[in-house]
């Protein structure tokens, strides 16, 4: 160890020679502890549906349809028909005045019962088309910031820099509609949130980015103060989020679930207000 | 630039200034004066700093995937699957409240940050302390893509808030050691002090920004360690001050 005051100077080392004290390098010390409690709600983007498909079935049993046919219509019925009727008689024959046996015809009508197939026109119900929507959610682009005062430092401090915990609380966690909540690895534990903290996110197939969240703890003049702020753009899921078909030929509306992109945050503050000599 | 140690026969107060003003201009000093004091045992300083690093492999995370076969061909669906893990980094012996400054690899990046990410599948982590723990927390989500291991080390900078000073001590000075103000200056502790070859940066402004659904961050070194192909704003950062302990 040792201690010099020379040269304008004060020096302390340590043991091994290592400088731990000089006044010509500036040391800084803590002028404030700022303890404050804040929530903040992220609002819902909002969002609508778009169709992702329509499709269609001409041939659905549960879609049936009236339709005439032709088909073999087979009936008993009574059937006249005209033509030779013959029969075999003894005629007498006035020339030679004898009898002889002999076929006898004679045109008329005969009528029988029997039964008689047609082709028809018939009215048949058969499976008819069916037509359906199915339906994807987009959210809508937005922006959002709210900024709040966690406390103040005496004026003319002029703070150097903040050293902040937060034990932050996701009480209500966002999502999206196809991939679920919002990726968040904020734990309900003391993190470090110097300058800004990551609080949620969201990707795109790919890899972008569509959705961020953050807070940032900074001072603006005595004031420490927390923002929140989140931007997301239009995100456009193309997974079945809802659907609907009716019978016929012209597809339905088919609204798709809504996204509930809102996120609600109480944050513990703890922030130690810096400052190096000049 | 004449610089004053004084130690206060009465009320026990050592203070080191940057002038060769009285003594007693600096007894109670104001928020005006704060600039001037190089030390003061009225006021509260951050030593005794305690570094912890450690690597951590973090396991694969596997795709949720099923197949449904149509007539002449097949299509693959995936299930999002997210998760949470945590991981001991070391020994915390300065307690829960102790401030401290995470580094994530090299770069100082901002709590809950993706440090790896496969097409729509991250993984995120946040440094946490307990009161005898120093820990990593990792929240994951898979869609299309696993998440192949990784191996990360991670490095904390831990700080000691010297808010009370100890014993009746007001200057002394051994063969081995130099304690002044109660032991809120002491040669067996580290303290933060500004330096050119900074251990870490430490800043009163914000580190990243949002918009257009993307994130920049900008660190307090002024480099850019993050910055989406989306994000649609201007943010420049803020300019830090390098410190070493």
């Amino acid at each position: 160890m040792s201690f010099s005051a020379s040269s304008n100077n004060i020096t302390v080392t340590d043991s091994s020679g290592a400088t731990i004290f000089n006044t010509d390098t500036p040391m800084p010390h803590i002028t404030n502890v700022i303890t404050a409690t804040q929530a903040h709600t992220f609002p819902e983007s909002g969002d609508s549906s778009h169709v992702i498909a329509y499709y269609g079935s001409s041939a659905d049993s549960t879609c049936p349809v009236n339709v005439q046919v032709w088909r073999e219509v087979c009936n008993y019925e009574y059937v006249t028909v005209w033509g030779n009727i013959c029969s075999w008689d003894y005629v007498y024959d006035y020339g030679t005045g004898t009898y002889s046996y002999q076929e006898v015809c004679a045109y008329g009508p005969t009528t029988t019962y029997e039964n008689v197939c047609r082709d028809q026109l018939v009215w048949e119900q058969q499976p008819g088309p069916v037509s359906g929507t199915v339906s994807g959610n987009t959210v809508s682009a937005k922006d959002h910031a709210a900024t709040y005062t966690l406390g103040t430092v005496t004026s003319g401090t002029s703070p150097d820099f903040l050293l902040a915990l937060m034990t932050a609380t996701r009480t209500t966690a966002g999502a999206q509609h196809d991939m679920g909540t919002f990726t968040s690895a904020i734990p309900a534990n003391k993190i470090a949130a110097n300058g800004s903290t990551v609080l949620e996110s969201a990707f795109e197939p790919g890899g972008a980015s569509w959705l961020s969240r953050i807070v940032s703890v900074y001072l603006d003049g005595d004031s420490v103060k927390a923002e929140f702020k989140h931007s997301n753009r239009q995100y456009v899921g193309w997974t079945d989020m809802g659907s609907a078909s009716v019978c016929g030929l012209f597809p339905p509306d088919a609204s798709a679930a809504a996204s509930n992109t809102s996120s609600t945050w109480s944050i513990i503050f703890e922030v130690y207000v810096g400052k190096f000599t000049t | 630039m004449a610089h004053t140690l004084h130690a206060d026969g009465t009320s026990g107060k050592v203070y080191i200034y940057n002038n060769a003003s009285a003594p007693s201009i600096y007894a109670v000093p104001t928020s005006a004066q704060l600039g001037d004091l190089n030390f003061h045992s009225a006021l509260s300083y951050l030593g005794n700093s305690v570094v912890v690093e450690a690597t951590v492999t973090h396991p694969v995370r596997t795709r949720s995937s099923y197949e449904t076969k149509g007539l002449f061909s097949s299509t693959t669906h995936y299930d999002p699957v997210q998760g949470t893990s945590t991981y001991n980094l070391g020994n915390n012996s300065l307690g829960a409240n102790a401030p401290f400054v995470p580094f994530y690899g090299t770069a100082q990046v901002p709590s809950g940050t993706v440090i790896h990410q496969v097409g729509e599948s991250v993984r995120a982590v946040s440094i946490y302390v307990t009161a005898t723990k120093v820990k990593i927390y990792e929240s994951w989500a898979t869609f299309d893509q696993s998440l192949p291991a990784i191996t990360r080390t991670y490095k904390v900078y831990l700080f000691n808030t010297l808010f009370t000073g100890s014993g009746n001590t007001s200057l002394a000075i051994t063969g081995n050691s130099f304690t002044a103000g109660f032991g809120k200056l002491s040669s067996s502790y580290r303290y933060l002090r500004d330096s050119a070859s900074p251990d870490f940066y430490v800043t009163q402004g914000k580190t990243a920004d949002v918009s257009g659904g993307g994130l920049k961050v900008v660190l307090p070194d002024g480099s850019v360690q993050y910055n989406s192909s989306n994000y649609t704003g201007s943010f420049a950062g803020t300019s830090g001050r390098g410190v070493e302990i």
